[in-house]
C-alpha cells in the first residue's frame, strides 16, 4: 500500500508493536506474543498427536514391544510449550496489571485535584465575571496581543505553532492526561457540591452512567455550558442519497476498509446480495468535518462529537440512521459497520442503539469507549495511542471486541507537521491497518478475517452483486 | 509350555503397521527440530531474551532426542523385518 501524501517526510511506517487485548478479556498482549502463543500451542497439538501415533503404534497387536520412554520424551517437549506458554500469559497479565495500578492511582490523583481546585479556580473565575470583569477582559485581550501577529493572524500562529509542534500532543502520556481530564470533570462537579476531594477520588464516586467513570457527565456539562454562548445547539437533519453505483469488489483487509470510509459524502453503504440469500450491508461512516462549536448546517461537526460522547441523539447518527433506512435496511438484515474518527463514534451509536442488527464493526480512532457494546460482535475497535481524540471519551471500558492499539510515532522519529494531530489522521491509521493485515496472531488474523468474509463470499456465489450508495446530510433549522 | 509358533508373516506385517505410525512421527519431529524458531521477534531483551533462547534450545533438543529415540525403533523394525525375510 502506497504512504499517505501527508506523511511525504517518513519514508516507511514508524508506528511500535501492535497490542493486542482479545474480546473478552482485558489482559493486554502484544501481536508477536500472541503469534507466539499460537504457534507454541500447534507444536502442543503437534507433540499430543504424536503420542497418539506411538501408542497406536505399541498398542499393534504382534508387534515389537516399544521402549517405554518414547511417550515420555515426546510429552516432556510438549509440557515445555505449555511452560512458556503460561510464562506469556502471565508476563501480559502483570504488564496489564501494572499498567492498570498505574492508571487508577493517576484517575484518583486527577478526581482529588478535580475535586479539591476545580470549585475554587471556577469560583475565582466566577468572582472575576461578576465583580471585576474589566480585570479578566484586560487579562484576555494581554494574552491575545501577546501571541505575534504573522500572515495568518494571530489565530494563525496558534495553528502555525501547533503544526510545527505536533509532539506536544502526539504521545500516549499526552493520550492519557486527556483521558484523565475527561474522567474528572465529575469530580470537579462532586467539590462543587461540597463532597470533600478524598471521597470524590475514590473509584465509584463518580457522577457516571453505566460505569462510565463520568465521561458522558463531562460532555453534558460542556453542552450545558457551550450553550449558555449559543454553542452546542442540536438540529434536525435531511438526508440526500448522492449517486447509486455498483461495487466490482468488496474489501479484503482493514486497510482496503479503512480507505473506503468516506471523507467528502458522510455516508458509504454498500449493499451485497445473493441469489436466495437475505442482503447485507456494510455501513462506512466519515470523520468530523467542521470543529466548529457554532452549528450551520454540516452534521458533522463537533456538536454531534460532543453530544455522541454524552450519549445523547446526534445529528450525525440521526444522518446515518436516516441513510441506512433509505437503503433499505431492514431491522433483522445483517449489518457490519466501520467508522473512522467521529464516523466511529456513530458506528458504536447504532450498535448500541439496539435498532439494527448489527454483526461486525470496525472503527479506527473512535472517541467510544464509553459505550456498552452487546455480545456476539466480531471486528475490532483500532487506536493509535499517541491519538488523544480517543481519550475525549476517557478510557476503553468495553472489552467484549477485540481492541487493537498502536503507537503511530513510536521511537525518535518527529511526527510530520503536514496535518495537526497526524497520530488521528488517516496516514496514522493506514499505517496501523497495514500493520493490523500484517498481523499474525489467530486474534486478529480470525477477526480481520471475519470482516473480510462478510462481504467477499456473496460476491462468491451465485448472483453475487454489490451496489453502492453515498449519501449526504444536512442540518436544517432549530 | 513350548511358545507358540507365529507365523513370519503375521509378524511381518504387525511390524510394518508398527513402521507405518512411527516414520512419518521420525520425520515431523527432524523437520520440527530444525524450523525457523516458534517465538516471533517481539523485541527479547534482557532476562526475556535469555529465557527465549533458552527455550529455543530446549525444543530444539527435546525435539532431537525424541526424534532420535523413536528413529532407533524404526531401526530396531526395519532390522526385525529383514530378519524375517
Amino acid at each position: 500500500m502506497s504512504r499517505p501524501a501527508e506523511f511525504g517526510g517518513i519514508a516507511e511506517d514508524v508506528g511500535g508493536p501492535l497490542l493486542i487485548t482479545p474480546a473478552g478479556t482485558t489482559v493486554v498482549s502484544t501481536d508477536a506474543l500472541l503469534a507466539s502463543a499460537d504457534r507454541l500451542r500447534a507444536l502442543e497439538r503437534s507433540m499430543h498427536e504424536k503420542v497418539r501415533r506411538v501408542i497406536g503404534a505399541d498398542a499393534v497387536a504382534l508387534g515389537w514391544p516399544l521402549r517405554d520412554d518414547l511417550v515420555p520424551r515426546l510429552e516432556r517437549v510438549r509440557a515445555r510449550c505449555e511452560q512458556a506458554r503460561d510464562a506469556f500469559g502471565r508476563a501480559a497479565e502483570q504488564y496489564t496489571r501494572t499498567e492498570e495500578t498505574i492508571e487508577a492511582l493517576q484517575r484518583q490523583a486527577a478526581g482529588f485535584l478535580a475535586a479539591l481546585l476545580g470549585p475554587a479556580l471556577l469560583g475565582a473565575l466566577a468572582r472575576l465575571i461578576l465583580f471585576q470583569p474589566g480585570v479578566l477582559i484586560a487579562g484576555a485581550l494581554a494574552g491575545w496581543a501577546a501571541i505575534p501577529d504573522g500572515p495568518g493572524g494571530r489565530l494563525g500562529t496558534v495553528r502555525d505553532f501547533l503544526l510545527a509542534h505536533p509532539e506536544l500532543i502526539t504521545s500516549p502520556e499526552f493520550a492519557r492526561f486527556v483521558s484523565l481530564v475527561t474522567t474528572s470533570l465529575d469530580d470537579v462537579a462532586l467539590g462543587l457540591m461540597g463532597v470533600p476531594a478524598w471521597i470524590a477520588a475514590i473509584p465509584g464516586v463518580d457522577l457516571e452512567r453505566g460505569g462510565d467513570q463520568g465521561v458522558a457527565f463531562g460532555a453534558l456539562s460542556t453542552v450545558a455550558l457551550g450553550s449558555l454562548f449559543g454553542m452546542f445547539r442540536e438540529t434536525a437533519v435531511t438526508v440526500a442519497r448522492e449517486s447509486t453505483s455498483a461495487v466490482t469488489s468488496a474489501p479484503t483487509g482493514s486497510r482496503e476498509r479503512l480507505d473506503r470510509i468516506p471523507e467528502a459524502s458522510p455516508v458509504r453503504i454498500e449493499k451485497y446480495e445473493a441469489d436466495g440469500m437475505p442482503p447485507r450491508y456494510v455501513v462506512y461512516l466519515g470523520p468530523t468535518e467542521t470543529f466548529s462549536p457554532l452549528a450551520d448546517d454540516e452534521p458533522r461537526d463537533l456538536t454531534s462529537n460532543v453530544y455522541g460522547v454524552a450519549g445523547l441523539d446526534p445529528g450525525a447518527y440521526r444522518v446515518v440512521e436516516l441513510a441506512m433506512a433509505d437503503a433499505g435496511i431492514r431491522p433483522g438484515d445483517e449489518v457490519v459497520v466501520s467508522g473512522f474518527s467521529q464516523g466511529g463514534l456513530m458506528a458504536d451509536l447504532v450498535i448500541a442503539s439496539g435498532d439494527w442488527n448489527v454483526v461486525g464493526k470496525q472503527t479506527f480512532g473512535a472517541p467510544s469507549g464509553n459505550i456498552p457494546m452487546p455480545d456476539g460482535l466480531f471486528g475490532m475497535a483500532v487506536r493509535n495511542t499517541d491519538d488523544f481524540i480517543p481519550a475525549l471519551a476517557g478510557p476503553q471500558l468495553d472489552h467484549r471486541v477485540l481492541q487493537v492499539e498502536r503507537e503511530a510515532f513510536a521511537g525518535d522519529t518527529p511526527p510530520p507537521t503536514a496535518l495537526a494531530a497526524p497520530a488521528h489522521q488517516r496516514g496514522g491509521y493506514a499505517d496501523t491497518a497495514d500493520a493490523i493485515d500484517a498481523a499474525e496472531s489467530a486474534a486478529v488474523r480470525e477477526q480481520n478475517g471475519m470482516l473480510d468474509r462478510f462481504a467477499t463470499e456473496y460476491l462468491e456465489l451465485p448472483g453475487g452483486r454489490a451496489t453502492q450508495y453515498l449519501y449526504r446530510g444536512e442540518r436544517v433549522g432549530d | 509350555m513350548p511358545p507358540v509358533p507365529v507365523d513370519p508373516a503375521a509378524l511381518r506385517a504387525a511390524y510394518e503397521r508398527q513402521l507405518a505410525f512411527l516414520v512419518p512421527v521420525v520425520d515431523e519431529l527432524e523437520r520440527e527440530a530444525i524450523a525457523p524458531s516458534p517465538l516471533l521477534d517481539d523485541d527479547w531483551r534482557g532476562p526475556a531474551a535469555e529465557a527465549a533462547h533458552e527455550l529455543l534450545r530446549d525444543l530444539r533438543a527435546g525435539l532431537r532426542d525424541a526424534a532420535d529415540a523413536i528413529d532407533d525403533e524404526v531401526r530396531r523394525l526395519r532390522h526385525r523385518i529383514a530378519e524375517l525375510m
